[in-house]
């Protein structure tokens, strides 16, 4: 969350993307999250009263693409959803809602894809398919996918692991001067 | 990795409108107070304010009817000189009025009450129909006299003042007076003002048999002009203007059909003042619905406005959207208000 600019460091500097979030209000982080970061949370978090198409295309409206529904409708095909473009998220299944997060998350082609627990809410069928598509995203996109869990497993399918414990980091594997060093 | 934008981009109104209405797709449940509370406030605005409207132009429609001419000069104490009547009548057709407030008594039991005494003479009413209970002719009836006493005719609440009926006799001044019929619609009152008791209607000799026509008598002569039919106003004010230059002196009040009633129409502002600010302090009370229905509203989109941020939108731009929708909500509201109150 400190790594999106939704939440502030308290002490220390934080750099994403290349940029400093410290420096930045919320209006600046705001725009660098809708050109940089991608977040998949949870529970979705999805606009209700949007269809899918138009809920992948708002951070691209929001950052004035003028193809905005274009990339947003190329998206959605991608995670599969094609068919369910005018579909509300309501009528979506909580797997179709998580693909249309995903899909939102990566429309913009951000450098940093944020998934938090993104298969806490789904069943182990559904939620090992959320989990292949973002890591196929993330090779397809070749983005950095910074992923949140509790599952020991689908860490270690990850290129890093940090191990937070009580909010301090308790083992990284490799550590970061080996992967400075690469 | 493509940057999808360019930095300086910021999301404009339209982008906002766009938001604001794909947001209100969900229909208007949860807002029917806060239109409820809007339309309220705006009914009973438009409400005083249309119905004032419509007492005011129905007053002018029927200015003519009311003051009982197109022009009405008015004199106290003194009536008009044959100069002056002579000009009047080039005016127009003319009819004379004289109006004071008398004693009547009845010689019975010596019962007595303040009534407005009219005298009128052959042409009077200019505009509209005097109409007596009977259905017969004003004229004929006041010109007339029955069993040697002069006739008069009288409001109704003027025989329940003194037990009279029609055909006793009633005395005015140094005269008695046959009641002879009764008056069941008198064109030209409402430009009569204030009232302090009930109308008895006599002709003009009557008048003076009376002996009430004293110098220093509080008597108003009114002088009425019928000048044609649908006078235009500028007509009019060069009619005044022209009475102006003639006879500067002449001390009349000078009303045209344009302001047949001023008492009246004062009044009627002045209700209508007082009601428009009931209503808008109920505005105003309403605005706490509104407040609070807008605060429920937000609590209930949080989610929807953090999605946003992290989507990208800046601050400004969440609040345009959700200012849109209450305009637009407040639109709905004015109308609906507007609706009921016109």
């Amino acid at each position: 969350m400190v790594m999106a600019g939704l939440e502030r460091a308290d002490k220390g500097t934080v750099k994403a993307a290349g940029q400093e979030l410290g420096a930045m209000n919320e209006d600046e982080l705001a725009r660098f999250r809708g050109q940089n970061v991608g977040i998949i949370f949870q529970s979705f978090h999805l606009v209700p009263n949007m269809t899918a198409l138009e809920n992948v295309a708002v951070p691209l409206e929001l950052s004035g693409d003028p193809k905005a529904f274009e990339r947003a409708k190329e998206e959605l095909e991608a995670v599969g959803l094609g068919h369910r473009l005018n579909h509300y998220p309501t009528q979506l299944s909580g797997g179709e809602q998580q693909r249309v997060a995903v899909a939102r998350a990566l429309v913009t082609d951000p450098e940093i894809l944020i998934a938090d627990e993104p298969t806490g809410n789904l069943d182990e069928t559904t939620g090992e398919q959320i989990i292949e598509l973002m890591f196929n995203a993330q090779e397809r996109k070749n983005t950095t996918l910074v992923l949140v869990t509790h599952d020991p497993s689908l860490a270690d399918r990850c290129q890093r692991k940090i191990r937070v414990h009580s909010g301090t980091i308790d083992e990284e594997t490799p550590a970061v001067r080996e992967v400075r060093a690469r | 990795m493509s940057q999808t934008t360019s930095n300086g981009y910021q999301p404009g109104f339209g982008l906002a409108a766009r938001f604001a209405l794909r947001e209100m797709r969900g229909g208007l449940k949860g807002f029917y107070v806060f239109i409820a509370c809007i339309a309220l406030g705006v009914a009973a605005i438009a409400g005083v304010a249309s119905f004032s409207r419509a007492l005011t132009e129905g007053i002018s429609a029927e200015g003519q009817a009311i003051l009982g001419g197109d022009l009405s000069f008015s004199l106290i104490h003194r009536e008009a000189t044959p100069d002056q009547l002579a000009y009047l009548n080039r005016l127009g057709a003319t009819s004379q009025i004289s109006s004071l407030r008398a004693m009547a008594r009845t010689d019975s039991a010596g019962n007595q009450t303040l009534v407005e005494l009219k005298a009128v003479d052959d042409p009077y009413p200019l505009i509209g129909n005097f109409e007596l209970t009977s259905g017969k002719e004003l004229q004929e009836t006041i010109n007339g006299r029955t069993e040697g006493l002069r006739n008069a005719v009288a409001e109704v609440a003027l025989l329940a003042r003194l037990g009279l009926e029609v055909g006793d006799e009633i005395s005015v001044g140094k005269t008695n007076f046959r009641i002879a019929d009764t008056i069941e619609l008198e064109p030209d009152k409402l430009s009569s003002g204030m009232t302090v008791g009930p109308r008895l209607l006599i002709s003009q000799e009557a008048l003076q048999e009376t002996g009430l026509v004293q110098p220093g008598s509080l008597i108003r002569y009114i002088y009425r002009v019928r000048m044609g039919y649908n006078v235009p106003e500028a007509q009019l004010q060069q009619a005044i203007d022209q009475t102006n230059t003639l006879f500067p002196d002449a001390g009349w009040r000078i009303r045209s059909k344009l302001e047949a009633a001023p008492s009246l129409q004062r009044n009627i502002q002045r209700f209508a003042q007082f009601l428009t600010l009931i209503g808008i302090t109920s505005l105003v009370v309403g605005g706490v619905g509104v407040a609070n229905a807008v605060r429920s509203y937000m609590d209930t989109r949080r989610e929807v406005i953090a999605s946003f941020k992290c989507l990208g939108a800046s601050g400004g731009f969440v609040f345009k959207v959700y200012l849109i929708q209450m305009m637009v909500l407040a639109t709905i509201g004015i109308v609906v208000g507007m609706a009921l109150g016109a």
